[in-house]
């Protein structure tokens, strides 16, 4: 299982905080997306160009890839201090 | 070199961290900067929620500390960030940074702010009268971050 989260305004977007998607192989961060906007139109939020991601907590780009027991987050730039 | 990273909801008082950072005699410089709510241009701020992403933020935050010392040579270094509903004119974050001679002190706090508005994973909330907002990432933080970049270190 691939666990992904959303923070900020993007969960609020999406309506939720977190979900488990199921992954047999290695993907992008791409495909993740691309497979989310197949499931439903709910996910339409993640198509952002300001939309940042992060895999196990380093931040990344849509090429990277992830595996499945990784964390995949996605949200938006950064607002705090 | 020590660092201390602290994020969570209760407030924090400057005066105890004052204390511990400048209890260091090779420091002769000690700057804090600490960020608080600040009301609209217009009025009408009732608070603010800060979410983070928990263990990201820690991490981005402890990296953001090690860059500072890799530049500058610091005696210590702390970051505290609240999390959570502020009011106006609550405390936000401390940044504390002490240092043999002021000149590292300043660059350093000034430093870590820049990088932590815009690498560490912070997002705000207004709760206004007219409604709540997120609030946007300004053009102007990135460009703050971005004149530190190559590493720019006077002592190494």
């Amino acid at each position: 299982m691939l666990n992904v989260v959303f923070f900020g305004s993007l969960r609020e977007r999406v309506g939720c905080d977190r979900i488990q998607l199921e992954i047999d192989q290695p993907m992008t961060v791409q495909n993740v997306i691309d497979t989310l906007l197949a499931m439903s139109e709910q996910w339409q939020p993640l198509v952002n160009r300001r939309m940042l991601c992060a895999v196990n907590q380093e931040v990344t780009n849509l090429n990277a890839r992830v595996c499945p027991e990784d964390e995949l987050a996605f949200f938006p730039p950064v607002t705090g201090g | 070199m020590a660092i201390r990273i602290a994020v969570q909801t209760e407030d924090f008082d400057l005066s105890n961290v004052h204390a511990r950072l400048r209890d260091n005699p090779r420091c002769g410089a000690l700057v804090t900067f600490t960020g608080l709510v600040r009301d609209l241009p217009e009025g009408g701020l009732n608070g603010l929620t800060l979410e983070h992403y928990p263990g990201m933020t820690e991490k981005a935050l402890q990296r953001i500390a090690e860059d500072a010392c890799a530049r500058w040579p610091v005696g210590e270094l702390e970051i505290i960030h609240r999390v959570g509903r502020l009011g106006p004119n609550e405390q936000i974050v401390l940044v504390a940074v002490s240092s043999a001679h002021r000149g590292d002190a300043f660059a350093a706090a000034e430093f870590v702010m820049d990088y932590l508005k815009t690498r560490a994973p912070f997002w705000k909330k207004e709760h206004t009268t007219s409604g709540d907002h997120w609030v946007e990432a300004r053009d102007s933080d990135d460009q703050a971050a971005s004149r530190w970049q190559p590493a720019k270190g006077p002592n190494h």
